[in-house]
């Protein structure tokens, strides 16, 4: 990869659960959107 | 504070010390000292990273500020998660296969030695400074609220870090940050059950948080765009991306903590479980804040939370008309609770008409209680002055020593000490590898042994930590330039990222290119800071466009054929 041949071993970057890393990517994204509905909503109820 | 609390808190000290001086190690590498070997988990590297960013300065000011201003201010961490996944696919796999010790080191793989030296030295006077406020913050406000010596507390905070952090290195670090951060989520959950507890019987906690959102306390989303408004959605997701883009990604004390992961997967989970988990950890202790101001509704609260500036009022010649106003905000408060009662009875029964006349006379109270509040603060003023006029960072551990159990103070006394400690020791430990790694090493004497190295690291944090010392030291004398102190990190970080974008995606940018954008970028910063009304979370975008569109148009079309491989596509 580099001048000193540092390439990560196999499986060095291998997502987690058997999962793929796009699936985390996406659960992290929605988690933060679904945050943002939660607190729009409570701020509205509670104005 | 009780023998309890003192035990409680003593006992959290003692064991952060020696969990951390035994689960340092002896490691005779450089690689072991600095990056604990590169075998930390994720769990152990999210527990690390958050516990560096969650400061005690954090802890005690986040629920002041939901007291005094609402939960707007979560809007602040929007940004954190889309950055913390931006990085895991960009900057994780390029520093672990570079195998990098500092992330200044990338940039002259990628660039040249004028580049590295100039981020590294960013990081350095930002973060060196950085350290000092980390630090003195909570030291002053703990010694205002328990009446201790302010730089006993400071010394003390110092002495215990230095510890451990000279002596195990990385691994220390990492390992008791895991467990200080425990110890405050732990702080933070019985302060929150405790403040809930503490509501008047006749109230339930769910009507005293309506009483807070009739006040506007529960305002977390504010969706109105606006540059000079602090905390909007906007400046949240826009600004605050950028922000946690440059500190996570370019900020050693954060690249520190994933860069010591024992592969790409560990700390790419690592720096994704922060992601999941930021936003709901400051949710909660804004909600703490928003609980203390629910309780106040229902109970009076004193006038001004520094009891310093309040006792030295009243010894001045003015004592007698500030314990005159201190009466009248006094029974405003009795007043303004029975108000509150009489809603919360309106609200229950029904009778909308009731409702809202109940909500009327609670808002002329409320108008009474704040005009003899903001009477009481002029008088201070008038006093002395120059003192600084906010209490918001004193309303959460004026509450906390008042109000809450024994036992229950000593925990979350703990756990503001172990949120200044783990704030400080990661910073001392980047500032020591960045003082070897891209100084010492790099210009001073590139050959030496391991155990070479190993001392003169063990050396620069003891160094870094006394001039921690020295300038909390200058910052006792100088307070209102606290605040001041605090932007000075959004005046670097624009840059700083700027840099490193240009470094992952501009594929034929050069050294020179990307050395003569950043400065004037920094430069276009340092003129929005001065002549413009802009709130500071957008100067880290100015700073990060400027820098890679600059970078963009002087660099040619030809390409650095040599550079190619340390992009991250």
């Amino acid at each position: 990869m580099d001048e000193r041949g540092g390439v990560a071993p196999r499986g060095d970057d291998a997502p987690p659960f058997g999962r793929s890393w796009t699936l985390l990517y996406v659960i992290v994204v929605v988690n933060l959107a679904l945050w943002i509905a939660a607190l729009a909503v409570f701020t509205g109820a509670y104005r | 504070m009780s023998g309890l609390d003192w035990a409680v808190l003593v006992g959290a000290l003692a064991f952060f010390v020696v969990y951390g001086v035994l689960r340092g190690g002896r490691d005779k590498s450089v690689e072991g000292y600095l990056l604990a070997g590169r075998k930390m988990r994720w769990g152990t590297i999210t527990l690390s990273i958050m516990a560096t960013q969650a400061s005690a300065i954090t802890f005690l000011s986040t629920p002041g500020q939901a007291y005094a201003d609402g939960m707007r201010f979560v809007q602040f961490y929007f940004g954190l998660p889309l950055a913390m996944v931006v990085l895991s696919i960009s900057a994780v796999p390029l520093y672990h296969r570079l195998k990098v010790y500092t992330a200044y080191e990338y940039l002259e793989r990628r660039f040249d030695a004028k580049t590295r030296t100039l981020a590294a030295s960013l990081f350095l006077v930002q973060r060196g400074l950085a350290v000092g406020l980390t630090i003195y913050a909570p030291s002053l406000i703990l010694s205002v609220i328990l009446g201790w010596d302010v730089r006993l507390v400071t010394a003390l905070i110092a002495g215990l870090v230095v510890i451990y952090t000279t002596t195990g290195g990385t691994r220390a670090v990492s390992r008791t940050q895991a467990i200080q951060m425990l110890v405050i989520w732990f702080g933070m959950a019985a302060a929150l059950a405790t403040v809930a507890a503490l509501i008047p019987a006749d109230v339930s906690f769910f009507d005293a948080v309506r009483l807070a959102g009739d006040a506007g306390r529960l305002n977390a989303i504010d969706t109105h765009f606006d540059l000079t408004n602090r905390y909007n959605l906007w400046s949240g997701l826009i600004g605050g991306t950028f922000l946690a883009l440059s500190y996570f990604g370019a900020d050693q004390s954060q690249v520190q903590r994933y860069l010591s992961g024992r592969s790409i997967t560990e700390s790419r989970m690592g720096l994704l479980a922060n992601g999941l988990f930021k936003v709901p950890m400051q949710f909660v202790i804004l909600f703490i804040g928003v609980s203390v101001f629910a309780f106040y509704q229902l109970t009076p609260p004193p006038l001004f939370f520094n009891p310093v500036e309040s006792a030295r009022v009243r010894a001045s010649a003015n004592g007698e008309r500030f314990a005159a106003i201190e009466t009248r905000h006094a029974q405003a408060a009795d007043e303004q609770a029975r108000r509150a009662r009489t809603l919360v009875r309106a609200r229950h029964s029904g009778d909308v008409a009731a409702e809202a006349g109940a909500r009327q006379a609670l808002d002329q109270a409320r108008t009474e209680t704040a005009r003899l509040r903001q009477e009481g603060v002029d008088l201070i003023a008038a006093t002395r002055p120059g003192v600084p006029t906010s209490d918001t960072n004193y309303v959460f551990l004026w509450f906390v020593v008042h109000r809450l159990p024994a036992g229950i103070v000593g925990l979350v006394l703990a756990a503001v000490f172990a949120a200044s400690m783990s704030s400080s020791s990661a910073e001392l430990n980047a500032l020591a590898s960045t003082t070897v790694v891209d100084v010492y090493r790099r210009f001073i004497r590139p050959v030496a042994d391991e155990r070479h190295y190993i001392r003169v690291s063990r050396l620069a944090t003891v160094m870094w930590t006394g001039f921690a010392l020295l300038f909390a030291e200058w910052l006792s004398r100088l307070g209102s330039l606290v605040e001041a102190v605090n932007i000075l990190g959004s005046l670097f970080y624009g840059t700083i990222l700027g840099i490193f974008l240009a470094a992952f995606y501009l594929r034929r940018a050069t050294g020179t290119a990307v050395f003569v954008s950043a400065t004037v970028g920094e430069a276009t910063v340092i003129a929005c800071y001065a002549f413009t009304p802009v709130s500071f979370l957008w100067y880290n975008v100015v700073g990060c466009v400027v820098v890679v569109l600059l970078a963009w148009v002087l660099s040619g079309r030809r390409a650095a054929a040599r550079q190619v491989s340390a992009t991250p596509f």
